[in-house]
């Protein structure tokens, strides 16, 4: 997914280009794009195994 | 492959499976009986060299399985099926089957071995389609057996989906020769295939599809930077245009289905469904940009490889875990009638 985050680069580039009245538009998209590898590998993990209680001795 | 093995004498239909392909019980001998009906016969027409009435291929509704608390990622529970709590919501009725008499072959399903090779005779020369089944079923004419279902997993991780996808996208844009027209056949020669308008229609959405995603991106960019653009306007519409599909089931659901559910667990239920297609168009619009670039990178490589490099043989994999899961048309099971 390094390509994704190149082009969320590319865009906040361009966005920085424009006016200032853009950019709380365009930024946060930007932003999650930049962050969406991350996203990705979050949401495909499996469950947390918080459920599975340890056995206590007791 | 399995081109070379050609099937047992005696064998009628033949049933196709992915490995991971679940098949009900009785689910087997309901499609040899759907097929057997006199009225489900196919007629091969040697002058158009196509299945022109009944169907040589029966195409069972494909249910994803539901990912169970222990082992669906997040991914899955939000992506398998619609949103909302129905999954058979969507799958009952099928615009091309209701409209058209025919459906879609998805690779997974039933076809008379005698109709079916009658009618791909000559179509295709080797390795020039890494997805077949959509081109089978046009000429080999599908129909869409809802009442019968075969259940699948649906990709736990992001980027096994993505490889699939990439392949799905790929092997779409290879039927672009036979969607104009100038298809080559196996002689190499250029023939004017007759594919139905129908046919064409189906390829042609599936390359509408693969361009949802990279037509959003262009669009929110250009509403961005282009200088008479609306900025707000654009934005909105492209969100709109990815929210409006997920959240009418919920709409839908906001009416109790039967009478007898208390407000509390009715109140809960739509609140589960809003949650879920809440953050199916937050992930949406997330992946978007992974989306596009996947889209166009498929989309660019496969007209390269059809248009410029002219190679043949398709890119078949990156070896990943996603690759096996792939539609290859294993002959799984024979089943004598």
């Amino acid at each position: 997914m390094s390509g994704t985050v190149a082009l969320a680069a590319a865009v906040g580039v361009l966005v920085a280009l424009r006016p200032p009245e853009v950019w709380p538009i365009a930024a946060p998209f930007a932003l999650l794009w930049a962050l969406s590898p991350m996203v990705a590998y979050w949401i495909s993990l499996p469950p947390r195994a918080a459920a599975a209680q340890p056995l206590s001795a007791g | 492959m399995v081109e070379h093995l050609s099937a047992p004498s005696g064998v009628r239909y033949v049933i196709t499976l992915d490995a991971d392909t679940r098949l009900p019980e009785g689910a087997a001998c309901r499609l040899v009986g759907t097929m057997a009906h006199p009225l489900n016969r196919p007629r091969f027409d040697p002058r158009l060299g196509r299945v022109v009435e009944g169907y040589a291929v029966l195409q069972p509704r494909v249910t994803p399985t539901l990912p169970t608390d222990r082992e669906g990622s997040l991914y899955q529970r939000i992506f398998s099926g619609p949103a909302g709590i129905d999954p058979y919501a969507s799958a009952v009725s099928d615009v091309y089957q209701d409209l058209f008499g025919e459906g879609s072959y998805i690779g997974k399903g039933i076809y008379d071995v005698d109709a079916f090779e009658a009618a791909l005779a000559g179509r295709v020369p080797e390795n020039a389609l890494l997805s077949h089944d959509l081109f089978e079923g046009i000429f080999a004419r599908a129909g869409l057996v809802t009442d019968i279902e075969f259940f699948e997993e649906f990709p736990a991780h992001y980027e096994v989906a993505v490889v699939r996808q990439h392949r799905w996208a790929r092997g779409d844009w290879q039927l672009l020769p036979w969607i104009i027209g100038r298809a080559p056949d196996t002689s190499g020669g250029r023939i004017h295939a007759s594919i139905p308008l129908i046919g064409r229609w189906k390829m042609l959405d599936n390359l509408r599809r693969t361009l949802s995603a990279p037509a959003a991106f262009v669009t929110l960019i250009a509403g961005w930077t282009l200088p008479f653009a609306s900025p707000v306007i654009w934005t909105t519409f492209v969100l709109a245009c990815i929210a409006i599909p997920s959240l009418l089931p919920v709409l839908s659901g906001l009416i109790p289905h039967r009478r007898g559910i208390s407000k509390r667990s009715h109140a809960r239920a739509v609140g589960t469904d809003l949650v879920l297609a809440a953050s199916h168009v937050g992930l949406t619009v997330t992946l978007l940009a992974d989306q596009a670039w996947l889209m166009t990178d498929a989309i660019v490589r496969t007209l390269s490889r059809v248009y410029v490099t002219r190679t043949k043989a398709p890119r078949v994999g990156d070896g990943s875990a996603g690759e096996i899961r792939f539609r290859p048309q294993p002959l799984s099971s024979f089943i004598a009638a």
